[in-house]
């Protein structure tokens, strides 16, 4: 039987990860969540707190590719990992061909829940290459718009597919 | 002020029982954080010792004759993985697994951490009560078996304990599963109700229409045992009504008719 536990408690953390390509560091308390840290610490801001329960999906960050809600995800579990904004897409000098076709399709009225889609549509799209219309309903159904009524939105993702929504 | 809550990230299995044994009844548990960090923020609980189980090497899922075997830490998306991969009755356990939230959800929800949601919420509970799922619960003082019926009617572990795998039986038959949700993709169901049959016989199990989810002999005695509250989802009086409707449906489903 060992005595002593190999683990130590921490109530003050240092997170090192990958945010958009840099590496980045910031200090969390164990409930953190990610979202808050990117808005509170590293100046990255398109990743919204809305219902904060993970209901919503304005919070939405790609965790190593995959769509998170940054709203449930403990910062200090993003060490070592990589965390992809909006921001690390485009920028307004270099569009992202979703940022592209949300602007084309009329898919963003007030923008709360823009970076969220893009981010959720980005990763759908990088796992399938050419998604129908109800792959796409199905990819966003957790990120919520109260703007739209989703159909400009479906669009604009369907136009980068290449699938024109079939 | 609370007192600050402390974190603690073991990295092996045997580290989280030699942490959850010291921490006793002061630790909450952390896998993937959906249930925990939702918790926080509705204001329904603040942790005071934190045991996180993400780095302990928990995670991963074995196939074989005997069925399919996951850790606890293994994500949503990765026991889908390993069901598709066992085909069968498993295949349509995957198909449910793939509907619980939205994939933002599944690759951070844990099947470990999925046994312990409040209700509205567990829709895998009643498949896994009609596939006789088992859990294999690990303290610094030994390891138990029991049956997943047992653990959702205990509610919750002893201090000390974890789970650390859940299996699931080689499943011959047909599993059925109803989910009635007003939602697409996103927002707990109203209800689950899974059936499974196999060699003539068949199971029914529920989520949704009680404190917690139970497993019955048939549509009517699933009906009886329902124990339904006004919820912000749906009125105990639907509930009630929509018990034998969906079992009626699982059972025909998993008989092989159509649903």
């Amino acid at each position: 039987m060992t005595m002593a536990p190999a683990t130590q408690r921490q109530t003050e953390l240092q997170v090192s990860f990958t945010l958009n390509g840099r590496a980045v560091q910031a200090s969390a308390q164990p409930l953190d969540s990610l979202v808050a840290v990117l808005r509170g610490q590293l100046d990255t801001f398109s990743a919204r707190i809305g219902c904060d329960v993970g209901a919503c999906g304005v919070c939405t960050v790609l965790v190593d590719g995959e769509p998170t809600r940054g709203c449930l995800f403990p910062a200090f579990a993003a060490e070592g990992r990589t965390v992809t904004t909006v921001e690390g897409l485009g920028d307004v000098n270099s569009l992202h061909p979703l940022q592209q076709a949300f602007d084309t399709h009329y898919a963003s009225q007030c923008g709360y829940c823009t970076p969220g889609m893009i981010l959720t549509a980005s990763a759908l799209l990088a796992r399938t290459a050419a998604p129908s219309r109800a792959e796409i309903q199905a990819a966003i159904a957790g990120n919520l718009c109260r703007c739209t009524g989703y159909q400009p939105i479906i669009e604009a993702i369907a136009a980068v597919a290449g699938t024109g929504g079939r | 002020m609370p007192t600050a809550t402390e974190l603690i990230r073991p990295r092996s299995l045997d580290e989280a029982l030699d942490a959850l044994a010291h921490a006793g009844g002061d630790a909450t548990i952390m896998a993937g954080g959906v249930g925990v960090m939702s918790a926080v923020h509705h204001g329904a609980a603040r942790p005071r010792v934190l045991v996180y189980l993400g780095d302990a090497g928990m995670a991963g899922a074995r196939t074989d004759s005997d069925g399919v075997t996951l850790g606890a830490t293994t994500s949503l998306l990765g026991a889908a993985a390993a069901c598709v991969a066992a085909g069968g009755a498993l295949a349509t356990l995957a198909d449910a697994l793939g509907r619980v939230g939205t994939r933002a959800i599944q690759s951070q929800a844990t099947i470990g951490g999925h046994l312990f949601s409040p209700q509205p919420y567990g829709d895998l509970l009643p498949i896994l009560l009609v596939l006789d799922a088992t859990v294999r619960i690990r303290s610094a003082h030994g390891s138990r078996e029991v049956g997943i019926a047992d653990l959702i009617d205990a509610g919750s572990l002893a201090p000390g304990e974890l789970v650390a795998e859940i299996a699931i039986p080689a499943a011959v038959g047909r599993l059925g599963v109803e989910r009635l949700s007003v939602t697409q993709g996103m927002g707990p169901a109203i209800m689950t109700v899974a059936a499974y049959g196999a060699n003539g016989s068949a199971r029914v199990a529920v989520n949704g229409a009680g404190p917690r989810a139970y497993r019955a002999d048939s549509a009517e005695q699933a009906v009886a045992q329902a124990r339904p509250e006004d919820d912000p989802y749906a009125s105990a009086w639907y509930r009630r009504n929509m018990v034998g409707v969906l079992a009626e449906r699982a059972l025909r489903a998993a008989r092989g008719g159509n649903a």
